[in-house]
């Protein structure tokens, strides 16, 4: 039985992302690029850090540098998948139907637990890969290697179930359950931005206290003093710190099957509240239709922190940047020596790869689920439903970037054109990835979904659309350097930029006008 | 006030439904039986608007569905089977969206809400999420949201599936008011009773053909809705 569940869960898994039927074959060439893409990028920066590290081998603390790898694949697996655990586990939309059944807990768990080591799989990978390429070493350091990329993520996994199991039994009974989530991966994500932001202070710290670092590794972290030891050459310690991990996972899988259908099946406590007939207001069908995508956004924890997340770090930035302005102030004065437009581009670029992080439209489409049938027999046109969902995601994601323009402005006090383009390309950036991020998802909808996850994080729409920015952002970026823009020439690049920028929008918008309007039809 | 002309509905090459006609006028209320997967559904969902069909005519009060769908929607109510409303909404909330749409002034918004809320007994949780009703509970949402605007064609798939008895009761009282205003009903069902009790007409469908329509007593004649439902059944096996 968990080899059939396995199956189906699998099944679901790469069909929310290649979709079904004729795209398949060309989704999974682009998902190949992409991780092709994924590999370089990835690979790249990590194995970058990893030579930087390499001299710890001359302090004769080599097992350190292992145990490093380790940690940080274990937190990039972990910080990649907890977020998913919950969902997952516990809010899967089939968790009853197939506990109805005559199978074991442990058999459901198992299934949805093998997606969550996958995704494990992968992130630890991307970590330890270029980590022992960096190293280098014998035949056997590379067997080593193999299992430790097989075996390691079991640690992640049991870290996130664990983390996903204790959520789930705190809200439970909860009935601010979202608020609860979203103030939870709100801290985690702040505490992760924050490490990430002293990376390089902590290689050269790293690399000055060794020994310290090594002490309180083998100390607080012995597990990965283990592992450390053990990709050195120790067979045994690898063989121990498996042992600890296989035991660490049975057990995990113990706790949660123990509590799965209690945690799974409880109903959720809402706040109950009185209304009165006085909450029966009048309005316009648009206006109908705009609250109700707010109100799927703020109702919905998952939506909100995903298709949400650059207008969030767009208001951290705003607020940071008047905090840190005198600081701000000074760098941009001196490297305006270097050139007078750098940190106005800088600003630009942040901002566009910020505004391709609000990708509600990415996956409005995929939200209606089943919920589809109630706007399509309703007397609403394609095109307001369309306008709805536009203008939710710029009601979103436009004044905190508006906000961020107006601090940018008041901190950088850039030249008046170059101003004027700091405000102009973002924004117009935003437009284009709303209206695009529509006819992605118009064209790939994943509508039978289990898991709000599916349609939010994992579906091929939201994958290409936050590609898809990143790739633009990305295009924007390359010449600014390459050329050492400033001046004229950068105003009327960025000028350029807004004029394809607003035609794309103008075309996107076109289609959905027309072929838009047929494609709903037939979903 | 419905008129379904050569009605004919292919997915890729199987055919669900083909070349249905049937006339449901004002006043009226046509139970639809058949087997499961005889194409019911299908012909509710193309009959509001949903579902795009192959060939054929749908006219909502002289009105063609597939020529100007928004007008034949103002005028039509859809109950599906699995009533899957917005579960971020409260109850009141969803009926205030529905309201929006339809443009149903406030005050006879107000008055149908306190009135078919009452009557089914949903008024205490309409300040609920939807999230936490039960299916029961969804369905009598759907059935009050689908009355906000009174419209003059209702059409419901299975709308009794989930409802209490005494809930069933009320909708099969509004049901008979609604027909008494001149608004047309065109409902599927397994409940034979309550079709032969309830309704003018009948379309029975099996494997997607109409093999009998017309008035009730024309088509059951001295017999009970569910002999001739099982004959009906052999015969076209």
């Amino acid at each position: 039985m968990l080899k059939t569940l396995c199956a189906i869960r699998l099944r679901l898994f790469f069909d929310a992302l290649t979709g079904s039927g004729r795209r398949r074959k060309s989704m999974g060439v682009l998902y190949g690029a992409l991780l092709i893409y994924c590999v370089v990028v990835f690979g790249g920066l990590f194995g970058m850090l990893f030579w930087a590290l390499r001299p710890l081998s001359d302090a004769g603390l080599d097992w350190l540098y292992f145990a490093l790898a380790g940690i940080l694949a274990t937190g990039l697996a972990f910080a990649g998948s907890v977020f998913m655990t919950q969902q997952q586990l516990y809010d899967a939309q089939d968790n009853q139907l197939l506990l109805s059944l005559p199978i074991s807990p442990m058999a459901v768990l198992g299934s949805r637990m093998l997606v969550l080591y996958l995704y494990d799989l992968v992130l630890g990978a991307i970590v330890l890969v270029p980590a022992t390429l960096a190293w280098g070493g014998e035949a056997g350091f590379w067997v080593r290697t193999g299992l430790s990329v097989i075996l390691l993520p079991l640690f992640p996994l049991c870290l996130s179930c664990f983390f996903g199991w204790l959520i789930g039994l705190l809200t439970v009974r909860m009935r601010y359950k979202n608020l609860f989530s979203v103030i939870l991966t709100v801290l985690f994500l702040g505490a992760y931005f924050l490490l990430y932001a002293k990376a390089n202070a902590a290689i050269q710290a790293i690399l000055t206290n060794g020994q310290a670092v090594a002490e309180t590794v083998e100390g607080v972290l012995h597990a990965f003093y283990l592992f450390g030891r053990g990709m050195t050459g120790e067979w045994g310690q690898l063989l121990l710190f498996f042992l600890e991990t296989v035991l660490l996972f049975a057990l995990v899988c113990w706790v949660l099957s123990r509590t799965f259908i209690r945690i799974a099946t409880t109903p959720r406590r809402v706040a109950r509240r009185a209304w009165h007939l006085s909450e029966v207001q009048a309005g316009t069908a648009e206006s109908a239709l705009l609250k109700k995508e707010l109100g799927r956004f703020f109702g919905s924890s998952v939506y909100l922190l995903n298709a949400g997340i650059g207008a969030l770090m767009m208001l951290i930035g705003a607020a940071a940047l008047v905090v840190k302005r005198g600081d701000v102030a000074q760098a941009a004065v001196q490297l305006a020596r270097l050139s007078p437009d750098l940190m106005p581009m800088f600003a630009i670029l942040i901002l566009c790869f910020l505004c391709g992080m609000v990708d509600l439209t990415t996956s409005s489409i995929s939200m209606e689920g089943k919920n589809l049938w109630v706007l399509k027999s309703l007397p609403v046109t394609p095109g307001q439903i369309f306008r709805a969902k536009l203008r939710a995601h710029l009601l979103i994601g436009l004044p905190p970037l508006l906000i961020s323009d107006a601090v940018i402005l008041w901190v950088l006090r850039p030249a008046v054109a170059m101003g004027i383009m700091v405000v102009l390309v973002p924004v117009a950036f935003a437009v284009c990835s709303a209206a695009a991020g529509l006819v992605v998802n118009l064209r790939l909808p994943k509508l039978d979904w289990d898991s709000e996850a599916q349609a939010v994080k994992q579906s091929a729409a939201s994958m290409i659309s936050i590609l898809g920015g990143m790739g633009v952002t990305a295009l924007l970026a390359f010449p600014c350097f390459v050329f050492s823009m400033a001046g004229t020439a950068a105003v009327v690049y960025f000028s350029a930029w807004t004029a394809v920028l607003a035609l794309a929008a103008a075309l996107c918008l076109r289609w959905l006008d027309r072929g838009g309007a047929a494609r709903w039809a037939a979903l | 006030m419905l008129e379904i002309q050569h009605f004919t509905k292919r997915y890729g090459k199987k055919t669900a439904v083909e070349d249905l006609s049937l006339t449901i006028g004002g006043g009226e209320i046509c139970a639809f039986i058949g087997h499961n997967g005889a194409g019911k559904t299908t012909t509710l969902k193309a009959c509001c608007g949903i579902l795009p069909f192959t060939e054929g005519e749908i006219l909502v009060d002289g009105t063609s569905i597939r020529k100007d769908p928004l007008a034949c929607k103002k005028q039509i109510a859809y109950l599906p089977d699995n009533p899957d409303l917005y579960e971020f909404m409260t109850g009141v909330k969803y009926l205030n969206f529905i309201g929006d749409v339809f443009a149903v002034p406030k005050a006879l918004r107000e008055k149908r809400i306190a009135d078919y809320a009452g009557r089914l007994e949903l008024t205490e949780d309409l300040g609920q999420p939807i999230s936490a009703y039960s299916h029961g509970m969804k369905q009598k949402l759907s059935v009050i949201a689908a009355l906000l605007h009174q419209p003059k064609l209702l059409l419901m798939d299975e709308p009794f599936v989930g409802l209490d008895p005494k809930a069933t009761h009320v909708l099969k009282g509004i049901m008979a008011d609604l027909c008494a205003q001149g608004s047309a009903i065109f409902f599927s069902t397994h409940v034979l009773e309550v079709a032969e009790r309830l309704c003018h007409k009948v379309a029975i469908i099996k494997s997607g053909h109409l093999v009998a329509y017309g008035s009730m007593e024309s088509v059951k004649g001295d017999q009970s809705l569910e002999d001739v439902f099982l004959e009906l059944e052999d015969d076209h096996a």
